[in-house]
């Protein structure tokens, strides 16, 4: 399946891709693996709008089309 | 191998680490006033341009020296000035054309950049490598190699 | 030890210039810079004083790791009563001026009463005087630094200067220092204006020693190392790297905080800045660094000469201070604008009359308010289409603030008397009359309390639960991490250093530099201490100064109307549950006076 993929802030330089292609059933980590983005630069995710907390993210399953969102940690300034 | 300081303007931030490792080294403290090393800011703050002692082959600096305390490190090729010859009488801050050597009003005596012996410790703290000891027969060998790549494009492509 | 031993008092009503040894055992007890300046600020006047009165008490602090080889050492606070909140104001910066205090021989610049007539400081090493300012009365920032170091023949002066804005009254007035660094919020300007201190010239040449070289060169260089593998964004970004995560997250404040997102936050954020138009021109020409800083975040940008604001005015074709993330925010998403030059337009203008861009912005989005509901017209607006979107009233509004012309003399209110002179206070989106920076709580709950509970009013730099916020948008869990990161964050504010180096640098890494820096057994956990007591000293001054739990509050929007779109959709601020958690977490009472227990534990009783 196909998931729509977009990255903010600097993480860009981590990851340019648009979409990634994933087995039926792949959670938010194993996209993230899939990505090349270590989990522990990841602010937040999201997914069709809504938020993934860190906890969720080994639990919750992506769908085709689904239109996930990396988010750069915040650091305030 | 004679090396030289060699600047690289276009990739100073001005953050002042330079001048502060200087004086650190020479004086035991901050103190950029006392650094051999200065930072320029132009362009309303574009362009900083880290500026020291060339260590020029006919030192002026040298040749206006009336006690002979200015004397070259043949292993370096850095001018050097002796602090018991030095009279502080300036005539070396007059000759030099560039401003890289200044009287010192607490030594009574004059700074200029010695090249840490060989370990410039300048170099060491700049983070963006705006400031590296090259081969001094080789400093311009990078920009060189730009142009030479600059020859080549379009041709290949 | 890095202290240099001495303070500079200046009375600018008799004019007495005199040094006096720094009070070590302050200096033990808050660290220096904010806590410092704090403490001196709470001995030296009554907080009940008028904040534009000659009472009023200006301080110019440094931390003991100013001036030193540390990371980004080049920072200082101006602490005094602010004008927009009636509150504490603790304005930090960076730029080369803080350090050249140090450089001179001074820990700390405390200016009292107010001159008859407009003068000037001028520190040249031993040398200090009040120097006429009538010549300078009137001119720009870049104008000031220029005239005093051409006339004392010395390029080597720092200056620190307010703008015409400052002169005039302009509640957010800033101290602009090195041209484009700024001491921005909370009206510091404005009270340095009302004492008729135009500007501080300074020029140093005492170095500053450290207790521990060897140590401290390890540590430093160690500190250096951990910083570059963290902070490559804010090298290559800048802070605006943030803009399209607030967009995506939906706490990008938008006309007013109406929205959450803004559809133009592509033309405005770090990739816009860093993107070659179709002439060829690219916003961005370079980053920058404050003194001894080895991130180097500040922008260096450039307008389009074709631009409308420009065009014709030759004096602007010059690079100069860039779009940060608040600026950004300031000048686009809140007001509705996406035009990249008109909003670096607008950051010159703030540099050069010496305005804090956020609380000017902020005010802006609530006239633009005020005018689409009909409240304000052309009439009041000098003919301005003062409409969300329009990039021309951002720049032409931006100049008749900063030299006080027209409805400029309105917007320079701030927002809170703005909108109370025309009937609708609720349009203010202030805490205790200061601005919003560019995060809505909404979707940022910690954010919100901080924000409530903020000693200066609203800020979003003296706390750090970007993590807790990001991760859960309800107001569980929030109250800690808000009280905990306002501890620590006033410790590092007190140390010299900058507070973005906290995504690498925790309370050890702070604690080793320190520890190598200067006297004292500097421990993580004494740093946490000496940052709850500063902030409980902050809360009392602004206690004695007559706030209440009432001014811990955020405005009805944020509390009532949800948020309409993002991933807090539907949500507003928990604002209720989070305070009375907070205050107990606090040691206070339940009006959110700290108890005695509280007081004698932080050693402030």
């Amino acid at each position: 399946m196909r998931v729509g993929v977009k990255v903010t802030g600097h993480l860009i330089d981590l990851c340019s891709a648009t979409h990634v292609d994933l087995d039926e059933g792949a959670c938010v980590d194993a996209a993230l693996g899939a990505l090349g983005i270590p989990p522990a630069q990841v602010g937040l995710v999201s997914v069709n709008g809504e938020a993934v907390p860190k906890a969720k993210r080994s639990e919750m399953v992506l769908r085709e089309s689904d239109e996930m969102v990396v988010m750069a940690p915040l650091t305030g300034g | 191998m004679h090396r030289s300081l060699h600047m690289e303007p276009s990739l100073c931030t001005g953050c002042l680490q330079c001048e502060m490792a200087c004086s650190f080294e020479h004086e035991g403290e901050f103190n950029p006033a006392r650094s051999r090393i200065r930072v320029f800011e132009f362009e309303h703050g574009r362009t900083s341009v880290p500026y020291t002692c060339t260590q020029c082959v006919e030192a002026w600096c040298m040749r206006a020296c009336p006690t002979g305390a200015i004397f070259i490190d043949n292993d370096l090729g850095a001018k050097l000035v002796s602090a018991q010859a030095c009279v502080g009488c300036k005539a070396c801050v007059s000759a030099c054309p560039f401003g890289t050597i200044e009287f010192n009003p607490f030594s009574g005596k004059v700074d200029k950049c010695d090249l840490c012996g060989g370990d410039p410790q300048c170099v060491k703290a700049c983070p963006t490598d705006a400031i590296t000891y090259l081969d001094a027969g080789a400093t311009s060998v990078g920009k060189m190699g730009a142009s030479a790549e600059q020859s080549i494009q379009g041709a290949n492509s | 030890m890095s202290w240099q031993g001495k303070i500079l008092r200046v009375n600018l009503t008799s004019g007495d210039i005199s040094r006096e040894p720094l009070n070590m055992e302050w200096a033990n007890d808050y660290i220096g810079e904010r806590g410092l300046g704090t403490k001196y600020l709470w001995e030296n006047m009554d907080p009940k004083a008028d904040p534009m009165g000659p009472d009023n008490v200006l301080i110019f602090a440094t931390g003991p790791l100013t001036g030193t080889g540390a990371s980004t050492s080049g920072r200082y606070a101006v602490i005094t009563k602010g004008p927009l909140t009636g509150a504490i104001a603790c304005s930090n910066s960076g730029g080369k001026f803080g350090a050249e205090l140090k450089f001179a021989g001074f820990d700390l610049l405390l200016v009292e009463g107010r001159s008859e007539k407009p003068v000037y400081l001028l520190i040249e090493g031993d040398e200090i005087s009040l120097q006429k300012a009538d010549k300078l009365w009137g001119k720009t920032v870049w104008e000031t630094d220029e005239w005093i170091k051409k006339t004392h023949h010395n390029p080597l002066l720092k200056i620190a200067t307010i703008g015409v804005a400052g002169e005039r009254g302009v509640r957010y007035a800033s101290v602009v220092n090195d041209l484009h660094r700024a001491a921005g919020r909370s009206g510091v300007g404005t009270v340095m204006g009302s004492k008729n201190l135009k500007a501080i010239a300074v020029r140093g040449t005492q170095g500053v020693k450290v207790k521990d070289p060897t140590r401290f060169m390890a540590v430093t260089d160690e500190m250096k190392n951990l910083l570059a593998k963290h902070t490559g964004g804010l090298t290559k970004y800048g802070t605006n790297a943030m803009m399209d995560t607030m967009q995506e997250f939906g706490g990008l404040p938008t006309r007013n905080f109406k929205e959450v997102q803004f559809e133009g936050y592509d033309k405005v954020d770090a990739k816009a800045m860093l993107k070659t138009d179709e002439t060829g021109h690219t916003n961005l020409l370079t980053n920058k660094a404050c003194f001894g800083c080895t991130i180097a975040c500040g922008r260096i940008a450039h307008i389009r000469k074709d631009h409308f604001t420009i065009q014709n005015r030759k004096e602007y074709w010059h690079a100069s201070g860039g779009l940060e993330y608040e600026t950004a925010f300031a000048f686009g998403p809140v007001i509705g604008v996406d035009d990249i030059d008109a909003c670096t337009f607008a950051g010159y203008l703030m540099n050069e009359h010496g305005m804090d861009p956020i609380s000017f912005g902020v005010t802006l989005a609530a006239a633009m308010e005020l005018y689409e509901m009909g409240v304000i017209t052309k009439e009041d607006t000098d003919g301005v289409e003062l409409t969300f979107g329009n990039p021309e009233a951002l720049t032409i509004m931006a100049e008749k603030t900063g030299k006080q012309e027209g409805f400029g003399e309105v917007l320079g209110l701030g927002s809170r008397l703005m909108c109370e002179k025309y009937g609708h206070p609720e349009l203010s989106m202030t805490v205790k009359g200061q601005e919003f920076a560019g995060y809505d709580s909404r979707a940022l709950q910690g954010m919100g309390l901080g924000y409530a509970t903020g000693n200066r009013g609203a800020c979003h730099l003296k706390h750090d639960t970007f993590e807790a916020d990001m991760d859960d948008q309800t107001g569980a869990g929030k109250a800690e991490p808000c009280k905990t990161s306002q501890d620590w964050t006033a410790a590092v504010d007190s140390s010299g250093l900058c507070m973005f180096t906290m995504g690498a640098w925790g309370a050890p890494e702070f604690a080793a530099q320190l520890d190598a820096d200067t006297e004292g057994e500097w421990t993580a956990e004494r740093l946490t201490h000496c940052g709850e007591r500063i902030w409980n000293l902050e809360r009392m001054f602004n206690l004695a100064a007559g706030l209440t739990k009432a001014d811990d509050t955020l405005p009805p929007r944020l509390l009532n109307d949800p948020a309409p779109s993002g991933t807090a959709k539907g949500k507003v601020n928990e604002l209720d549950r989070m305070l009375p958690e907070y205050y107990d977490l606090r040691g206070w009472s339940e009006d959110g006076v700290p108890t005695e227990d509280t007081l004698g534990r932080l050693g402030l009783r």
